[in-house]
């Protein structure tokens, strides 16, 4: 099959660009909790790669589709990869919407020892990083995993903007400080949600079935 | 990494005999080496006019006439004192139906190698079986090799005469519509096969059958009426074609 050494070299790319995108997300949210702005230069040095890998990608998957008239698997797997590419482009401008919020957070003195911020985000790069592991196999038993994970953000994502409501009401002086944080957390449950997506981006491409908007058995 | 140009066509021009009409008319571009180059149009576009110019097979008719250069690593394969045995010994071609001289297999691909006066029997048969490995027939007719080669299907026979072509090591080969004649599995054996020699051979395909060239080639030339419309990476003419009557034929609406 001529086809498969573009889907190899695509799924490659991908691989690729999750990697960047992990990176990217991790080093936004550690500036914060560790109050420490070196973590964000990378951030901004990745932000341009993850930009132009999108662009590359998409022209290559396209170019693919156009070429080799797929059908069937190869024809879901390549639109899933479209939209695959385009997620995780995303996941790179929720960590730059996190970095821009770090910025203006680490100006400040911490607000308090974060618990649930850390505990939100390994979650969350867990779930990236296990639906990406299910894409590089086609693992649909852990891409079903991945899924059934985004309501533990959800719940601490709640929890956060709760606890920092009493800060704010408490002290009118940590509103600004409060509002970037529920910022980050929100940006983070997006990453969560789009970990979700890739999940059943890669079930469709392994079993055809759409889990989109669907409560999972 | 830039590409090289094996061979490079300069403002050619050909008449066939008896014609004041050119069917080529002022074709400018680069073959790369290694690499695949289809050759796309409707019937009467020139393609395949203009492949036959790569061999000079035209030169086999009184009458007609060629005007302007291909150069083949720099030199004009069309020049007066261009030897042609040495032309089409660097130049294989492979044509629409299979053609297999009435012999044995072992005989078909040894033909041009004893035509060249190798006569030494260990040498005739390791380029034999060399030549068969990368015409991908070799476990299909090892045992049966003093057979009629008549007798293989029209898929093997196709890569019959692929072998015989890669047994006097060519640095072109120019494929004429080779799958035309062939059932999808053996063509797309022989597509497969195309991607795997332009490892080592710079390849032009003619096809009709334009996915086969969007599956199997690197760059694209699209030619109408006797003209180069467009020539690019494949990548790009069949998704982004500059030209509207590249992206009107590419999309179905002639030809």
């Amino acid at each position: 099959m001529l086809i498969k050494p573009r889907l190899e070299e695509i799924r490659d790319r991908l691989m690729k660009m999750a990697e960047i995108a992990d990176t990217m997300l991790e080093n936004a949210v550690k500036a914060i909790i560790e109050h420490d702005k070196t973590y964000l230069k990378i951030v901004d040095e990745l932000e341009e790669e993850v930009d132009r890998m999108e662009i590359e990608n998409e022209t290559l998957i396209i170019s693919t589709i156009a070429r080799y008239q797929p059908e069937a698997k190869y024809l879901r797997i390549l639109v899933m990869d479209l939209f695959v590419n385009r997620d995780l482009e995303r996941i790179g401008d929720h960590a730059e919407n996190i970095k821009e919020q770090a910025e203006r957070i680490i100006e400040k003195p911490k607000l308090k020892e974060y618990i649930d911020l850390p505990k939100m985000t390994e979650i969350t790069l867990d779930m990236v990083r296990d639906a990406v592991k299910s894409l590089e196999t086609l693992d649909t038993e852990l891409a079903r995993d991945v899924i059934q994970r985004d309501d533990e953000v959800d719940e601490l994502n709640e929890k956060i903007i709760k606890d920092l409501y009493k800060y704010m009401v408490e002290d009118p002086e940590k509103i600004k400080i409060g509002i970037r944080l529920i910022t980050v957390a929100s940006n983070i449950e997006r990453v969560a949600d789009i970990a979700t997506n890739l999940a059943e981006e890669v079930i469709y491409m392994k079993e055809g079935k759409m889990l989109r908007h669907q409560e999972i058995d | 990494m830039p590409e090289k140009e094996k061979i490079k066509v300069i403002d050619l021009y050909f008449w066939y005999a008896g014609s004041d009409k050119p069917a080529l008319k002022g074709i400018n571009m680069p073959v790369y080496e290694n690499k695949v180059t289809a050759l796309i149009g409707p019937s009467g576009c020139g393609k395949t006019t203009l492949l036959r110019c790569f061999n000079r097979m035209h030169d086999l008719y009184p009458g007609n006439r060629y005007k302007g250069k291909i150069l083949l690593d720099g030199e004009n394969i069309l020049s007066e004192d261009y030897d042609l045995i040495k032309l089409r010994t660097k130049v294989g071609m492979v044509f629409q139906k299979p053609t297999p001289f009435p012999m044995s297999i072992f005989d078909n691909v040894a033909y041009g190698l004893k035509l060249r006066g190798i006569k030494d029997k260990s040498e005739l048969e390791g380029r034999v079986e060399k030549a068969l490995k990368q015409a991908a027939l070799w476990d299909e007719v090892k045992d049966r090799l003093d057979q009629p080669a008549t007798g293989l299907s029209g898929g093997q026979q196709q890569r019959l005469v692929i072998a015989r072509a890669l047994a006097v090591e060519p640095e072109v080969l120019l494929f004429d519509e080779p799958t035309s004649a062939l059932d999808p599995i053996s063509t797309s054996k022989i597509e497969e096969l195309v991607v795997e020699l332009r490892k080592k051979v710079t390849i032009i395909i003619v096809t009709h059958n334009m996915q086969q060239a969007a599956r199997v080639s690197d760059y694209t030339a699209f030619m109408y009426l006797g003209e180069l419309i467009e020539f690019d990476k494949t990548d790009i003419i069949f998704t982004s074609p500059s030209k509207k009557l590249t992206e009107d034929y590419i999309s179905g609406k002639f030809g």
